[in-house]
């Protein structure tokens, strides 16, 4: 594998000096602490503070979502690693503008134990924390048993969502249930064709052969749902589209919002003739798509592949769906 | 003589903890290859290397600082399940300790009972499931079931043989929890490497006092 980084230990120091530097307008340290990065103006007076973090080599998640509409902060772990309970407590009370701290995330132990840890003693300090966990990944645990499973791209379209939400001035518990009521509605599925390499090891974090793929593959690499012979991006479109309206009912008339995201090295002309079919495809249900997302949203660093979240709207979602945002990676309206 | 660790001992015991993740890094990243993402000897031989440069840096450590502020420490360079579980475990080790300037083998049972439970509490963990608490548990049974007239050499070198064992057993044990469940049935077959790192940390541990006090 071919590279361009100086030193694996220091790969995500150098990283987020980069993208401090390419936006010292948008995103700053908190309290000096360069794993818990937050948005220029913060903390703001009277606004619920969304808080989200994760490991690194997901950008633009998290840090590319920091700012207006969207996060408030981010707390940085190492690659696919958890940050630190103290990175994320240092951030929360870099945040917190007297009105709450939301912690919205993907559901993974290290980072739910972190999170948890510095929940308790930020609440110690006299700040109301709720957590809420983004599981939108239908491969990672069956229907009946949604809470087991893990948060993707689906993240991307919680912070939107809880984003515009707290904007418009809403208490802790308001954004919480709005936010829960959207991830209802937010269901993911991916499919990997080559993985990526974790900077520091010696090799690929697992291998699959030229001629296979496989779907539900996890952004970390985690084992999917099954390993088959790579097929046309027509088929595997259908597979997947065929996987995710089985788990969550979208009926004829219906709308939604769809993303197409890749994985990290499959390019935006693959996605666009994924997105092709996609279309094709809800169309000829019924069902409309309101707004399309296609792009790098929560990538696994070099890894080929590329996932579809579903967002089923109502009014409501769709007036914070075209919220403005401005954020490093993000900006619309 | 009976075991009477003091300060200096437990800070060598953290340099030769270090050195080992550093040399095992490579074997507990192919085995966390299999069935996680592959980074448990980097996070490992970071965490180490962190604690053993916060107490180098801080001569005036007690024991208890060395557990808790070098378990913040390991925390804050890997974070992840294993520096949170780490941290929790150290620091609750330290707890046991707190005020004491030396430690001895009833001290060492106590501090391992309880990070058992910090990170069953913590980790939302049980036995069975493929864990580093799968190494650790057999070990405490182990010295909860020695009687007292058994003399602490053998006691020490029974530990090391009971952690060892019960690593390599959880080569049939089917992951149930954190990131590694994703990988279930292909766990089977795969050592822990939590639980491995749990043999290493005992059998440094044990192989110090057996040094320093030259059992045969």
């Amino acid at each position: 594998m071919k590279t361009f980084y100086n030193d694996d230990e220091n790969y995500v120091t150098e990283m987020l000096e980069g993208i401090l530097n390419a936006y010292p307008n948008m995103l700053k340290k908190a309290n000096g602490e360069i794993r818990a990065i937050t948005r220029t103006d913060a903390p703001i007076k009277g606004k619920v503070s969304i808080v989200s973090g994760g490991g690194s080599g997901h950008l633009p998640t998290f840090m590319g979502y920091v700012g207006k509409g969207l996060l408030d902060g981010a707390a940085i772990g190492n690659v696919f690693a958890s940050p630190s309970m103290n990175q994320m407590l240092t951030l929360t009370k870099a945040v917190d503008g007297g009105k709450g701290v939301l912690y919205l995330y993907g559901n993974y132990g290290g980072d739910i134990m972190n999170f948890d840890m510095a929940a308790e003693l930020a609440e110690e300090e006299g700040i109301q924390v709720k957590s809420l966990l983004v599981a939108d990944d239908i491969a990672s645990a069956k229907k009946g048993d949604e809470s087991a499973r893990r948060g993707v791209a689906g993240l991307f379209y919680a912070y939107k969502i809880a984003g515009a939400c707290a904007d418009e001035g809403a208490s802790l518990d308001e954004v919480y249930l709005t936010t829960q009521s959207a991830l209802e509605g937010i269901r993911s599925l991916g499919v990997a064709i080559a993985p990526c390499t974790v900077p520091g090891a010696n090799k690929p974090s697992f291998s699959l052969r030229e001629d296979e793929m496989e779907i539900g593959m996890g952004i970390h690499g985690e084992a999917g749902i099954k390993r088959e012979k790579r097929k046309s991006a027509d088929e595997v479109t259908q597979d997947i589209l065929d996987l995710l309206l089985t788990d969550i009912s979208v009926l004829e008339g219906e709308e939604i919002s769809i993303l197409v995201n890749s994985l990290g090295s499959t390019p935006l002309e693959e996605l666009f003739i994924i997105y092709r079919k996609a279309s094709e495809i809800l169309n000829k249900k019924g069902i409309k798509i309101y707004k399309p997302y296609i792009g790098r949203y929560a990538t696994s660093m070099e890894m080929a592949g590329f996932s579809i979240t579903l967002f089923k709207l109502n009014e409501r979602f769709k007036k914070y769906l075209d919220y403005p945002v401005w954020t490093p990676f993000v900006r619309e309206g | 003589m009976a075991i009477q660790l003091q300060k200096e001992d437990v800070k060598k015991i953290f340099i030769k903890l270090t050195e080992t993740f550093t040399k095992e890094k490579d074997f507990l990243n192919d085995l966390d290859s299999k069935i996680g993402d592959g980074d448990h000897g980097l996070s490992m031989s970071r965490g180490s290397s962190a604690v053993m440069k916060i107490i180098e840096n801080n001569p005036d450590f007690t024991i208890f600082d060395m557990l808790t502020k070098g378990g913040m420490q390991f925390n804050e360079v890997t974070g992840s399940t294993i520096g949170i579980l780490i941290f929790s475990a150290m620091r609750a080790a330290g707890l046991t300790i707190k005020g004491k300037e030396t430690v001895n083998l009833k001290d060492l049972k106590n501090m391992l009972q309880a990070s058992i439970e910090a990170i069953k509490k913590r980790g939302k963990a049980t036995k069975g499931q493929k864990t580093i608490l799968d190494s650790l548990i057999p070990v405490l049974e182990y010295l909860e079931n020695q009687n007292d007239k058994l003399d602490e050499s053998s006691i020490v070198k029974g530990m090391i043989e009971k952690a060892f064992e019960s690593a390599h057993s959880t080569k049939y044990l089917k992951s149930k929890i954190g990131r590694a469940k994703w990988f279930s049935d292909r766990s089977i077959g795969v050592m822990d490497p939590g639980a491995y790192s749990g043999y290493l940390a005992l059998n440094i541990v044990g192989k110090y006092i057996i040094e320093k006090y030259q059992f045969e």
